[in-house]
This record gives C-alpha cells, sequence and structure tokens, in this order.
C-alpha cells in the first residue's frame, strides 16, 4: 500500500510534483522552452504543467537559446522566477553570452542590488546513441563560474528537493538532468522539502574508501560499491549534489576518514570533478600540504580600483600563504 | 517646436547635464582617480533624452557599454554615477560595476552590458516582466548599430515579437562600431527595414533634432503600450567623441559660443541645435537657456571636485598608487 503523504514517482514525476507545488505557492514561477507542451516532452518532466496552470505560465518558444536566456534574465530581474527548460546541455552552448556574461554578472555588476532568479534546467542523452551533440555532460563549464549555480540530481526525491531550492534559490541556477536518472521511481512526500545546497549526502556507508559521485553515476558508484564488498573493500559512497556550491566541508572529512578516493564523474577528466576533489584534499590535509592554489578571488570583477586591487593575487599576500602553508 | 516650454526646457537641461558631466569626465580623467574605460555620448545625448521624455518612472530601460546618457536621461543620480566612477562604496552600483554597469534600481534603469548585444534579448525578458506585471509599463533596450551585427539582436526581435512583448527597441546608430564603419559591416544598413522583416513596427529619426526623437518615440511608444507589440526606433546621429576615452571632438560648453552655434541650423550638436529651436519658437525664454548653460556645469563640476575629495580621502588608507595611464584607450 502506498502511504497517502508519499507517491511513488520516477524522475520525471517528482520534477512535475516538486514544479506543481511551488507554481501552486509562487504565481512568480513559470517554465519555458522549446516544444515544451508536446506529449512527452523532455521525457515527461512537464507533463501536465500547461493544463493546470495554462499555457500563460508554461509556454512554448521559438529555438532561440541566447534570446531564451535573456528572456529569463530579463523577467528575473522584474521579480518573476523563470524556470527555461533546454533540451539539452549542449544546446546551452549558444546561449553561453547570457548565461556566463549576464545572468552570472549582472548581480555583481550593480553591486548585488540586482537578482537574477533564473532557473535552466538542461539535460543529457546519454545513451540509446546520441552520439557527441547529444550527450555532452559540460556542466563544469558552468560549475567554473562565480555566480552560479550547478546542481545534479541523483534520483527522484533528489531531483525534487534540490529542484525546490533551485527555484527558491536567488542566483541563477542550473539543474543537469542526466537521462540516467530517469529510469527507477521511489517514494517521495507528497509535501516536497526544498534540499539546502552544498550539503553532500551520504548514499552508503563504508569505512575503506570514500566514492565521491554526482548524478547518474551516484547510482552507479553503489553498484560498483556492492561489486567489491565481494572483495572486501568497504566503500562508503557520498552524493555531492551539487558542484557549486561544493561541499568542501564533506570531502575532507571523509577523505581524512578513509585517506582513500575514487571520484565518480559524468564528464571528461579534465579540469572535471577528480580535479576539483583533489585540490580540496591536497590544500587540506594537514599531512600533505602539497598543494596551493593561487587565483583571483572567486567571485566576479568588480570595477573600483580598491575592490579591483583585492581581487587579483597579491605578491605579498601569496608569498605569505606560500610561507605558511609549506613550511 | 510641438513641446511646451517646459517640455522644451526639460529636454535641454537633461542633455547639458549628460554634456556636463562628460566633460568633467574628460577634466579629470588625466588625474587617474577615474580609473576605468569610458564610453561617452557626446553628440548622441538626444536620442537619450528625446526617449525616455516621454517614457514614463515605471518603463524599465537597459543600456551598453556606451550607458551614461541612458542612466541620466531615466532620472539616475548625478551624484552616485560619479561617486561610481571613482569606485566609490557609495556609487550607484556600490563601486562593482564602474562606468560600463551603471544602475539605478529607484529609477528603473536595471543595468547595462558590455558585451554586443546582450542587453537586447534582457529587453525582451524586462517587456516580459512589464506583461506580467499588467501595468502597461514598456521596456526600452537601447543598442548601437554594431550590436546588430550580432545574430542574437535578431533572435531577441523575432522573440519579441512572437510573444507580442511591450519592448521598445532603440537602435542608436552613429555609424560606427569603435570605428569600423556601418557600410563595412552589414549589407543592407537599413535597421527599420529589417525590424518590419521581421514583423516589428519601425520608425526613424534623426537625432540631432531631440524633438524629432521625441516626436517619434511617442508615437512608436504608444503603439508599444497600447497593443504589446515591440517596435524599433532607428536614430542617426554623429558620435562628437572618441569610442572610448575621455576625448571629445566638441569644445566644452560655453554659452557665446553655443548660442552662436544654436543659429547655424546644420550643427550636428544636438544642444546647439535644441538651443536653437527654442529661441527661434520661443525666444524669450533666452534667459532660461543660459541659465542651464551655465548654471549646471557649475553644479556638476561641484560634484566632481566632491567625489574626487571622497576618493583620496578612501585612498589614504587604501594607498593605491595610480597606474601608469593606458597606452591606448581603444580597447
Ligand atoms: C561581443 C562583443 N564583441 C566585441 C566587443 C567590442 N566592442 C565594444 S564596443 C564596440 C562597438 C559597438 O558598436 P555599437 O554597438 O554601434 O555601439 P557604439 O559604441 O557605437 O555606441 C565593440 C565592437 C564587445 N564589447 N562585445
Ligand atoms: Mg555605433
Amino acid at each position: 500500500m502506498v502511504s497517502p503523504d508519499t507517491l511513488r514517482v520516477d524522475y520525471a514525476g517528482a520534477v512535475v510534483h516538486a514544479l506543481k507545488q511551488e507554481m501552486e505557492r509562487d504565481t512568480r514561477v513559470f517554465v519555458y522552452g522549446e516544444g515544451i507542451n508536446d506529449t512527452g516532452a523532455y521525457l515527461n518532466s512537464t507533463d501536465g504543467i500547461a493544463a493546470r496552470f495554462g499555457e500563460a505560465r508554461c509556454f512554448d518558444v521559438p529555438n532561440c537559446e541566447d534570446a531564451l536566456v535573456g528572456l529569463g534574465i530579463g523577467s528575473a530581474l522584474m521579480g518573476y522566477r523563470p524556470v527555461f527548460v533546454s533540451l539539452r546541455v549542449d544546446f546551452l552552448m549558444l546561449a553561453m553570452n547570457q548565461i556566463i556574461n549576464h545572468a552570472a554578472r549582472w548581480p555583481a555588476m550593480t553591486g548585488y542590488q540586482a537578482s537574477v532568479p533564473l532557473t535552466i534546467r538542461a539535460l543529457i542523452g546519454r545513451g540509446w546513441g546520441q552520439a557527441a551533440q547529444h550527450s555532452g555532460a559540460l556542466y563544469s563549464m558552468f560549475a567554473n563560474v562565480p555566480g552560479l549555480e550547478v546542481v545534479l540530481p541523483s534520483s527522484p526525491l533528489e531531483g525534487a528537493g534540490l529542484l525546490l531550492t533551485a527555484l527558491r534559490s536567488n542566483l541563477t541556477t542550473i539543474v543537469i538532468d542526466d537521462r540516467g536518472v530517469f529510469a527507477g521511481a521511489e517514494d517521495v512526500p507528497a509535501v516536497v522539502e526544498p534540499i539546502p545546497f552544498g550539503e553532500a549526502r551520504v548514499a552508503r556507508a563504508g569505512t575503506d574508501v570514500t566514492f565521491f559521485a554526482i548524478s547518474s553515476m551516484v547510482s552507479f558508484a553503489l553498484r560498483v560499491a556492492d561489486q567489491v564488498a565481494a572483495s572486501g573493500i568497504s566503500a562508503e559512497v557520498i552524493d555531492l549534489r551539487t558542484a557549486r556550491p561544493l561541499d568542501e566541508e564533506t570531502i575532507r572529512s571523509c577523505a581524512a576518514r578513509t585517506g582513500r578516493v575514487a571520484v565518480f564523474d559524468i564528464g571528461w577528466p579534465g579540469f572535471g570533478l577528480s580535479a576539483e576533489v583533489a585540490r580540496v584534499i591536497s590544500e587540506a590535509s594537514p599531512l600533505q600540504r602539497r598543494l596551493l592554489s593561487v587565483h583571483r578571488k572567486d567571485e566576479q570583477t568588480p570595477s573600483s580600483a580598491f575592490l579591483e586591487d583585492a581581487h587579483y593575487p597579491r605578491l605579498d599576500d601569496v608569498a605569505q600563504q606560500v610561507e605558511a602553508h609549506f613550511s | 517646436m510641438d513641446v511646451t516650454a517646459e517640455v522644451a526646457l526639460e529636454c535641454l537641461e537633461r542633455m547639458v547635464v549628460i554634456r556636463a558631466v562628460e566633460e568633467g569626465i574628460c577634466a579629470e580623467y588625466s588625474n587617474r582617480n577615474i580609473r576605468g574605460p569610458v564610453h561617452l555620448s557626446i553628440g548622441q545625448e538626444a536620442m537619450a533624452v528625446g526617449v525616455l521624455n516621454v517614457c514614463r518612472p515605471e518603463d524599465v530601460a537597459v543600456s551598453t557599454h556606451r550607458d551614461h546618457a541612458h542612466y541620466l536621461a531615466k532620472g539616475g543620480s548625478v551624484g552616485a554615477m560619479i561617486d561610481e566612477l571613482y569606485g566609490l562604496e557609495s556609487g550607484c552600483s556600490r563601486g562593482y560595476g564602474g562606468s560600463m554597469h551603471l544602475f539605478s534600481g529607484e529609477a528603473n534603469f536595471m543595468g547595462a552590458s558590455a558585451v554586443l548585444p546582450g542587453s537586447t534579448p534582457i529587453a525582451v525578458g524586462l517587456g516580459l516582466g512589464c506583461k506580467l506585471d499588467g501595468r502597461r509599463a514598456v521596456a526600452v533596450g537601447f543598442s548601437g548599430d554594431g550590436a546588430s551585427d550580432e545574430g542574437s539582436f535578431f533572435e531577441a526581435l523575432n522573440l519579441a515579437a512572437v510573444l507580442k512583448l511591450p519592448v521598445l527597441f532603440v537602435c542608436e546608430n552613429n555609424g560606427l562600431s569603435t570605428n569600423t564603419p556601418l557600410a563595412a559591416r552589414q549589407a543592407q544598413t537599413d535597421i527599420s527595414a529589417k525590424a518590419r522583416a521581421f514583423g516589428l513596427v519601425a520608425a526613424n529619426a534623426d537625432a540631432v533634432d531631440v524633438f524629432a526623437v521625441r516626436r517619434a518615440a511617442a508615437e512608436v511608444l504608444d503603439h508599444v503600450r497600447s497593443t504589446s507589440q515591440p517596435a524599433v526606433l532607428a536614430l542617426t546621429a554623429d558620435r562628437l567623441c572618441a569610442h572610448v576615452g575621455p576625448v571629445s571632438t566638441i569644445d566644452p560648453i560655453d554659452t557665446g559660443a553655443m548660442l552662436a552655434e544654436a543659429a547655424n541650423g546644420a550643427t550636428r550638436d544636438p544642444i546647439a541645435s535644441c538651443v536653437g529651436a527654442i529661441l527661434r519658437d520661443e525666444p524669450q525664454l533666452r534667459g532660461e537657456c543660459i541659465e542651464i548653460l551655465e548654471g549646471v556645469p557649475t553644479r556638476i563640476a561641484a560634484e566632481f571636485r566632491r567625489a574626487n575629495a571622497a576618493f583620496e580621502d578612501r585612498n589614504a588608507v587604501a594607498g593605491l598608487v595610480a597606474p601608469p595611464p593606458p597606452k591606448s584607450h581603444t580597447v
């Protein structure tokens, strides 16, 4: 028997459920995307939204990704909470000017007086022969950029809770939906609770090694953990949930506890999740202290001479850091 | 002139404010306390003033790297803008934006983009916001002719037209993108023709005459407001300054010289043209014109002195060394 306070839903059902809940609560939320109201659009994850809320709040648009993100930014600047649905992450490459140069930077450029509470959902077409242009993960390009939030749900329950947080966030949030998470079903509460960003989740307890995973690689890591358990390896699986903000604290503490780490990324290795996890661990470990990252501040560049001066690495500061770090 | 004396003087005063602020920048820049690129609007003041004079306070606007005139004509604070140029916390963008990213929430000036044609798609979103608000406000997106070299400019026009959004796209054609002429960049140089091809209403005006701009703007704005459909207003004028940097190609305002130039029917200076139109139709306003031409620059010079002193105070603590002047202002 299904208890009345939960629903058994797949990822698409969970997303629709969370979206309806928030659209009911907050009339500023609306959704748009190319072919969004087609039957089965975006693997059914917008099913029934137009029927419930009308086409003014769930509308079809032309194929113009850059302008479509601009549409979201402008309406977000006026206090609305738009959700742009992009059928592939790859298609967002046409909107990089609006996403990176504008959505991420507008708040900083106004001295944080304006905010851009825009949510972009984009699909990774993993599997089914989708080839190079429809299967890109590409999330680390966004995760590099201050001012954006990058969310990588691993299951229906996670998808619902993280989407709710995205809809309520005042920053532009990119929710990456990997086709690999759309298959299974899970119990989701009738009233979804938001899942805070930057707080990783223990998906499996273990003592010998920590697997850090995101998105569809969480269930993959769980299966690997089951398999290696037979050889006596006890693997802990951590679902990092969000690439920006990244739960550095959990990465440090898990790595310190098990001392061995594997990273399960959905994307390519270069400048990806493993490099990021390695940086967090190497910089923190009091025994190792083998790495120090020297970089500009993790913020969008301010204009003022006074603020700009503090934005870029300063010779004396870095020399001091090096001394403190390696001595 | 088809406006009241009050409106005529309002337009003149606003243009003189813009000119005086930019002349202040030119005068102060060599002191190296204004540290950042500046794109002046000298020669193009009537575009911003003519359009925004017929807008309502609740209308929202966005702009480009050349945003001083739009910010000031929309009602942004002069002092807060000058503070922004000096990188002070009291600046209109709290020191984060600088000259290219002025912002005023109170004036519904929503900011400016320095990447082409970045603010044009955002204007479409502001139009959607206006439509959803249901208050009959209009979004105004200013852009230069160079922005219309870009593909996403036309995505934005199409999107606003197909979604039926109240957006006025003001295309400020100074014939140049940096220093590359329009004809070297576009085979079809008539922006209005392109707008019509996308299903938008379009109008043109020569923006040396602020009242001609105002008239054309009133007409297209009326259309946008009453039908909730976008329109393009294509304006032409000469940029009487460098693309970037504190370089004007005309002399600072001098009342005598301005009154003489006002009599020149072929002037390309919109302020002289405005004074000329006022004196032709309402010669009794001569005293008011002179008061504006003399009073405004004096008041604004005082704002620069105040902001410069605040910069010096702040730097007494921060101890920043003035960087060498840029080798070139072209980038
Ligand atoms: C995408 C992009 N390409 C190039 C530039 C460099 N750039 C800055 S201003 C400018 C000229 C733009 O001309 P226009 O749009 O006519 O505006 P104007 O400067 O004449 O006011 C250029 C090419 C830029 N800012 N963004
Ligand atoms: Mg130009």
